[in-house]
C-alpha cells in the first residue's frame, strides 16, 4: 500500500475490497503524469490509465518499484488483455446480455470492479465508472 | 476464481517491463498497433487514424455515422455506445503478504493464540500494509 500511495495520490489502503476511486499518477516530486481508474480488486490492485501516457507511466512505476523495498510485483497488461467502454443510458441493458445469468448488476455500485464471465470467457473484468470499463480477454477461436 | 491478473498473462518483472517499454516507445517509424477489434472497426466502415501508437475509429462512414449522430445515439434513453480503448493501459498491482515465521517457544498457548490472530487479519493487515 505504501508503494501505491507512493505513485499515486488519495486513500489506497481506505479502499474496500472490490471498490475503485479517481486518481492521479504523480511523479517523485508530486507533479501530476496522469490520471487513472484504480480499483481494489482483493488480490491485487487493479488500475486503468491513458493510453498516451501509459509507457511513461509504465517506466515510471517500474523506476519506482526498483527503489521500493517491500514485496509487491507489477503486472503491465500490454496488448493481452483488450479494454472496451460502454456508454450510455442503455449500457447497463446491453451488458447484461453477456453476464452470466445470476449476475446481478442492481448490486453493483458505481466506482466498483469484479472479475467476471463474459460470454462464457472466463478471467474478464468490469469496473462500474462514468461509463462501463470492460477488460476482455481475447480468444482466438 | 479465475481472473484477469491469473489467466493468461505473462508475469513481468520490473526489468522485462523496463525493456519491453524501451521497445515500444511512440515514434514515427514504429508500426501502429491492431487492436483485436480492427477487422469490426474496418467491417462497420471505421474511419482509422493514428492514435497513441494504435489504429483505431475516429468515426464510422457512412449513413448512422457520424460524429452529430454518434454524439446523440451515446445519449438517448435505451441506447448505448461502445469505445474501442484497448490503447489504454491496464496494470495489475499485486501486494505479497508476510509470511510469518513462528519459533516455537514454551508458550504455545500464546503461540496458538497469535496464529490464530494473524490467520484472522490476515486480509486486513496485507491491505493496509
Amino acid at each position: 500500500m505504501k508503494f501505491l500511495e507512493k505513485i499515486v495520490v488519495g486513500d489506497i489502503a481506505g479502499l474496500s475490497p472490490g471498490s475503485g476511486c479517481l486518481s492521479l499518477v504523480t511523479n517523485e516530486k508530486g507533479g501530476i503524469i496522469d490520471d487513472t481508474v484504480i480499483t481494489n480488486a482483493g488480490d491485487y490492485v487493479y488500475m486503468v490509465v491513458n493510453g498516451a501516457t501509459k509507457f511513461g507511466d509504465m517506466k515510471h512505476f517500474s523506476e519506482q518499484l526498483e527503489n521500493f523495498e517491500g514485496d509487491v510485483t507489477m503486472e503491465y497488461l500490454e496488448d493481452s488483455m483488450q479494454l472496451l467502454a460502454l456508454q450510455g443510458p442503455g449500457a447497463s441493458e446491453a451488458i447484461k446480455k453477456l453476464l452470466p445469468a445470476d449476475f446481478d448488476l442492481v448490486k453493483m455500485p458505481f466506482m466498483t470492479g469484479v472479475d467476471t464471465t463474459l460470454m462464457n470467457v472466463e478471467g474478464c473484468r468490469i469496473t462500474r465508472y462514468v461509463k462501463y470499463f470492460v477488460s476482455v480477454k481475447i480468444v482466438h477461436l | 476464481m479465475n481472473t484477469i491478473a491469473n489467466i493468461g498473462v505473462r508475469r513481468f518483472s520490473a526489468h522485462r517491463i523496463a525493456s519491453s517499454i524501451a521497445k515500444r516507445q511512440f515514434g514515427s517509424e514504429s508500426p501502429l498497433v491492431k487492436t483485436a477489434c480492427y477487422d469490426l472497426h474496418v467491417e462497420l466502415g471505421g474511419d482509422m487514424v493514428p492514435f497513441a501508437g494504435y489504429e483505431l475509429p475516429v468515426l464510422y462512414k457512412g449513413e448512422n455515422g457520424g460524429v452529430m449522430k454518434e454524439h446523440l445515439w451515446c445519449r438517448e434513453d435505451g441506447k448505448a455506445a461502445l469505445f474501442d480503448v484497448s490503447h489504454m493501459g491496464q496494470v495489475c498491482i499485486f501486494i505479497l503478504r508476510n509470511i510469518l515465521v513462528l519459533f516455537v517457544s514454551h508458550n504455545t498457548f500464546f503461540i496458538l493464540h497469535l496464529m490464530l490472530y494473524y490467520y484472522n487479519h490476515l486480509d486486513s493487515m496485507a491491505w493496509k500494509r
